[in-house]
C-alpha cells in the first residue's frame, strides 16, 4: 500500500461564514472530507478496517462562531500545487466555506493542534454600557494578577485563573447599544480560554453576542 | 413571509443540532422565489435526520428542480425543543432553501411512508399556519398532497389532505404541476376536480363512505363525474433515471450515504410484505447505468458510502458481475458499498464479503420464521439447514456478529413456532462459537406481525397484546443464559397503533386529531410514543382501537382501501390468504406467473416495454401493442416513450 502513504502536506487557510456557524467541528471535518473527495484530489487515508482521511483542523470552532481564518492541514498521496488544489476546490465548496490561502509545509512538521498558541477574536455584543465604562472595565481586568474564571470539565464546574490566558483586550467601538471588543486569548493544548469567559469577567452579558475568530496564532508564527 | 435570520439567530443557539434548521447544504437548489412560477414544498413528517435519508423525496426534489419554471424546497418537522422555541417566537414552519413559510408555497407534497408519522403531519400543517382540515382550506391556501407507501390506505388521513398520489411519483408529479398551472386562479372545487382527472390522483372529498350499523364499511361511492371508481396506482414502465446530485447534509443523519435503486419490486411473494405487493412489477436498472451512477454520485456528492437499494438485492439478475465490477473499480477509493436486504443464500456471503473490504461489523438476515410449517404459511421458505450453512460461511469469513430478524404473531402461529426462534438463535450461536469462541454473537430482532392493506394477510388479525407479551416472554425465557445472544423486541402498543391506523377507515382521522391535540408526536420515536393518549384518542372519537387491529376480516368485507388499486386483484390476494392457511407455497414468480393481476392492470405499458425490463412475462396480444403505440395508455410521457423506444430498438 505504498501508493496510499502521504507524500505532501498542504496547509489550507479558510473562512467559515455565517451560513455554517451552526455546523459543529466534527461535521465540519466531514464536510471538508467530502469536498476534497468531490474535488477528486488524492487525499491520504489511514490504514486499517476503518480508514480515516488525513485531514487536521487546527482548532474546533464553537457552535455559533464565525471563523475568518481557520487553518487545516491536508495530506495527499500525490503532489499537487497549492494553486491546483485551490482550483479543484473552488467549484465544490458549499456556500459559507471559502479558501483564503494554501501553502505547502514539510510532511513532518509538527501538528497544527500542538503548535497552536493563541487566537484573536472580535466580539460584537448588545450592551448599553458606554465606551467609557467598557474601557474602564477592560483596564481593571488587565490590571489584576489573578482572575477567577469558571469552566465545565468532565461535567463538573471548576475554577481556574483566567488572567494568564488573556493576552490582550481592547474596545474597538461602542455605539447605539452595541459594542465591539477585540481579544487575544490563549488557545490550544497548553491553555485555552473562550471569549464568553472574558465577557463574564467583564460582567457584560454574553447572550446574543456575535463572535468571530479572526486569527489563529501558532508557535511557528513567532519565529 | 420569509423568516428573518436574526430572529433565528436568537433561537438556534438554544436548541439541539441547530444545523438541521439552516439549509445551505451542497447540491441544495436555491432558485429565485419571485420569478419562479410554481413553488412546491416537499415535506417529510419527521425530523431532518430522518427525512434526509428518504430516497423518494430526493427523487422528487431532483425532478422538480430540473424544471425551469418550478422550484422545490425541503421542509421537515422540528424536534420538540425547536418546535417550542418557534411557537414561542411566533415563527411559522419554513423551508430550508429560502426560509419561506409553508403557507407561501403553491403545492405541498408530504411523504407518507408509514403510519407512525400521521400525528406529525398535523404538527407540520399547524406549525406551517395552515388549517388542518382540507375542508377548511380554500384556494388562498396551498394544495396539500401526499404520496408514499401509506397512501395505499389513504382513508385515516383523508380529511387532512386535498389529494393523494397513488404509486410512483416520477411522472405524475409533473402532470400535477401542469394541472396546477391551468387552475391556479380557480376556486378550490375547480382545482380539485382538475386534479381528480389525473390518473393516480385520489381526491377524498369526492367520495362518500357509508357504514353498516355494526360499524363495517357498506359502500364507498364517487360523488362527482371526475372521481373514478378505482384509482389505479401509477408506475414508471422502466426504472427512472437515477438521482446523482444528492443534497449532502452537514449534520449527521440516520443514513448518511447516497443510494441507488438497482431494482424496484420483488418477485418472492412473502405474504406479510406490503412492499412486495405494491411495488410490482419488478424492474431492474442496467448494470452499466448502475456503474455510471456510482461514478457520478462520488463525483457530485463526495459521499464515502453508497447503498445499493432493492427489496431483495441478491435477486438482481446480474448481482454477481455487478458486485465484482464495483469492488474491483472502487477497492482503492475508500468508498464503501452496502447491499441491504440480502437473502439467506451462500452466494450472498461471497458478494457481501467482496464489498466489505475488511469492514465486518455484522451480517444481517431476515428468516422471519423458524419452523418449516410457519415458513410455508408466510411463503418465505428457507430451510434451517441452509440457514446454518450460511451462518457457517459468515462466521468462517471473519464476521463475529450475525443479526437475525424474526416476526411473531403471524397467522396460525403456535408456541412451538415461537420457541423454535430461540432454538434457531442458539444453533446459529453454536456455529459462531466454533469459529470465534465466546466472542461470537447473535443479535435477534423480533418484531410483531402487523397486517397490511393490499397483502394476502390483510384479512388477518393482529395478535392481542397479552398474546404478544406472552410470546415475547417465551423468547426471553428460552434465551435466558444464552450468553452471546442479544434479544430485541418492540412494544406491543407500538404494533397496536400501527395496526389500528394502517387498516383504519375515514373515521380514524378524528382519533388522529384527538391524539395530536393531547400532545402525541414523533410516535415512531420510542421516547415520545404515548400509547395511553392514543387509546383515549380513539375512545373519545367513539372508536375501538382493538376493532381495527385485532379483528380478523370477513372474506367479502368492503375494505376502506378497496378503491385504491395497486394492480393486484383482491380475489387473488384472497386465494393466496386461503393458500397460506393450507400451508401452500408459491415459488418465485419469475419462474412461474401466478397471474396476480399486475399484467392485466398494466397490459398496455407492458406491451410497449422491452421484455427484459420487467420480470413478468411479455404481453403477446398485438391489440395492446397497438393501443399503447397510439398513446392510449395511461401514464406514458413523451420522454418515457422515447426512452422505451430506444431501449427496444437499440438493445
Amino acid at each position: 500500500m505504498e501508493s496510499m502513504a502521504g507524500k505532501q502536506r498542504l496547509r489550507v487557510t479558510f473562512s467559515k461564514g455565517p451560513r455554517l456557524k451552526y455546523i459543529s467541528h466534527l461535521d465540519l471535518a466531514l464536510t471538508w472530507e467530502r469536498a476534497l473527495r468531490r474535488a477528486g484530489v488524492p487525499l491520504a487515508y489511514s490504514q486499517g478496517h476503518n480508514p480515516q482521511a488525513k485531514l487536521q483542523l487546527a482548532s474546533g470552532l464553537p457552535l455559533g462562531y464565525i471563523g475568518c481564518a481557520e487553518v487545516m492541514d491536508v495530506i495527499l498521496t500525490e503532489p499537487l500545487s497549492p494553486v491546483q488544489l485551490a482550483a479543484c476546490l473552488q467549484p465544490v465548496l458549499p456556500q459559507g466555506l471559502s479558501v483564503i490561502g494554501i501553502e505547502e509545509v514539510p510532511l513532518k512538521s509538527p501538528s497544527l493542534q500542538s503548535a497552536l498558541r493563541q487566537a484573536v477574536y472580535r466580539v460584537r455584543l448588545e450592551t448599553w454600557l458606554t465606551a467609557h465604562d467598557l474601557e474602564r472595565r477592560i483596564r481593571d481586568l488587565l490590571a489584576v494578577d489573578r482572575l477567577e474564571g469558571q469552566r465545565i470539565r468532565k461535567q463538573r464546574a471548576e475554577n481556574f485563573d483566567l488572567r494568564p490566558l488573556v493576552h490582550d483586550l481592547w474596545l474597538e467601538g461602542a455605539d447605539q447599544g452595541q459594542a465591539v471588543l477585540g481579544m487575544r486569548l490563549s488557545a490550544g493544548q497548553r491553555g485555552h480560554a473562550r471569549p464568553e469567559a472574558v465577557l463574564a469577567a467583564l460582567d457584560v452579558p454574553a447572550a446574543g453576542a456575535h463572535v468571530e475568530r479572526s486569527q489563529l496564532l501558532f508557535e511557528f508564527d513567532s519565529h | 413571509m420569509q423568516i428573518d435570520e436574526q430572529v433565528l439567530d436568537r433561537i438556534l443557539p438554544g436548541v439541539q443540532k441547530p444545523g438541521r434548521y439552516t439549509g445551505g447544504e451542497f447540491n441544495s437548489v436555491v432558485k429565485d422565489w419571485d420569478t419562479t412560477e410554481v413553488k412546491v414544498a416537499l415535506a417529510f413528517p419527521d425530523v431532518y435526520d430522518l427525512g434526509m435519508s428518504n430516497l423518494g423525496l430526493a427523487i422528487l426534489y431532483d425532478i422538480l428542480n430540473k424544471e425551469a419554471r418550478v422550484l422545490a424546497e425541503r421542509v421537515f418537522v422540528p424536534w420538540p425543543d425547536m418546535e417550542a422555541a418557534m411557537r414561542k417566537a411566533g415563527l411559522p414552519l419554513y423551508s430550508l432553501e429560502t426560509r419561506h413559510a409553508l403557507g407561501d408555497f403553491d403545492l405541498i407534497g408530504i411523504s407518507l411512508p408509514y403510519e407512525q408519522l400521521y400525528s406529525n403531519v398535523l404538527t407540520l400543517l399547524d406549525l406551517g399556519g395552515l388549517p388542518l382540515w382540507s375542508a377548511a382550506r380554500d384556494e388562498r391556501y396551498p394544495l396539500v398532497m401526499a404520496g408514499g407507501s401509506a397512501v395505499f390506505n389513504p382513508e385515516p388521513m383523508a380529511d387532512y389532505f386535498d389529494f393523494f398520489v397513488v404509486g410512483e411519483g416520477e411522472q405524475v408529479i409533473l402532470e400535477i404541476v401542469e394541472a396546477f398551472r391551468e387552475v391556479r386562479s380557480a376556486d378550490r372545487e375547480t382545482q380539485l376536480r382538475r386534479m381528480a382527472r389525473i390518473p393516480g390522483v385520489y381526491v377524498p372529498r369526492f367520495y362518500a363512505p357509508a357504514y353498516f350499523q355494526d360499524g363495517m364499511l357498506a359502500s364507498f361511492e364517487p360523488l362527482v363525474e371526475e372521481a373514478k371508481k378505482h384509482i389505479v396506482k401509477r408506475i414508471t414502465p422502466m426504472m427512472p433515471p437515477p438521482v446523482t446530485r444528492f443534497v449532502v447534509p452537514f449534520v449527521d443523519v440516520v443514513f448518511n450515504r447516497a443510494s441507488i435503486e438497482i431494482q424496484r419490486g420483488c418477485t418472492r411473494g412473502c405474504r406479510f410484505c406490503q412492499a412486495g405487493m405494491i411495488f410490482r412489477p419488478v424492474r431492474e436498472r442496467s448494470m452499466e447505468e448502475i456503474m455510471e451512477t456510482v461514478d457520478a454520485i462520488t463525483r457530485e456528492t463526495g459521499y464515502e458510502e453508497i447503498g445499493l437499494l432493492s427489496l431483495s438485492s441478491t435477486d438482481y439478475t446480474k448481482i454477481a458481475p455487478l458486485v465484482k465490477a464495483l469492488s474491483e473499480k472502487y477497492s482503492n477509493c475508500n468508498l464503501s458499498l452496502s447491499l441491504p436486504s440480502s437473502r439467506v443464500e451462500s452466494v450472498t456471503v461471497d458478494l457481501v464479503d467482496m464489498l466489505a473490504h475488511g469492514r465486518k461489523t455484522g451480517f444481517t438476515f431476515a428468516p422471519e420464521a423458524a419452523t418449516d410449517r410457519m415458513r410455508d404459511v408466510i411463503n418465505k421458505s428457507i430451510p434451517t439447514e441452509e440457514l446454518l450453512e450460511v451462518a457457517e460461511a459468515v462466521y468462517s469469513r471473519g464476521w463475529r456478529l450475525v443479526k437475525l430478524y424474526f416476526m411473531i404473531g403471524q397467522p396460525t402461529e403456535t408456541d412451538e413456532d415461537v420457541q423454535a426462534i430461540a432454538q434457531l438463535a442458539r444453533q446459529v450461536l453454536a456455529v459462531g462459537r466454533r469459529h470465534h469462541g465466546r466472542r461470537a454473537q447473535v443479535r435477534v430482532g423480533v418484531s410483531t406481525f402487523v397486517p397490511k392493506p393490499h397483502t394476502p394477510f390483510q384479512w388477518a388479525a393482529l395478535d392481542d397484546l397479552e398474546a404478544i407479551r406472552r410470546k415475547q416472554a417465551i423468547l426471553r425465557n428460552e434465551l435466558r443464559g444464552a450468553r452471546g445472544v442479544i434479544l430485541n423486541w418492540n412494544e406491543p402498543e407500538e404494533s397496536l397503533l400501527e395496526a389500528s391506523l394502517g387498516r383504519g377507515d375515514r373515521r380514524v382521522g378524528r382519533a388522529i386529531f384527538n391524539a395530536w391535540k393531547k400532545g402525541c408526536k414523533f410516535d415512531a420515536w420510542h421516547e415520545h410514543f404515548q400509547p395511553d393518549l392514543w387509546r383515549q384518542a380513539f375512545e373519545e372519537a367513539g372508536l375501538d382501537q382493538g376493532w381495527y387491529a385485532h379483528r380478523a376480516r370477513l372474506a367479502d368485507e368492503v375494505f376502506p382501501w378497496d378503491h385504491i388499486d395497486a394492480g393486484i386483484q383482491k380475489r387473488w390476494l384472497l386465494m393466496d390468504w386461503y393458500a397460506a392457511q393450507q400451508g401452500e407455497t408459491k415459488i418465485d414468480c419469475r419462474e412461474h406467473c401466478f397471474n396476480c393481476g399486475i399484467l392485466t392492470a398494466f397490459k398496455g405499458l407492458r406491451a410497449l416495454t422491452p421484455p427484459e425490463a420487467w420480470e413478468c412475462p411479455p404481453i403477446r396480444n398485438p391489440r395492446w401493442r397497438e393501443l399503447a403505440e397510439q398513446g392510449k395508455v395511461i401514464g406514458l410521457t413523451p420522454g418515457m416513450r422515447k426512452l422505451m423506444a430506444e431501449a427496444r430498438y437499440n438493445p
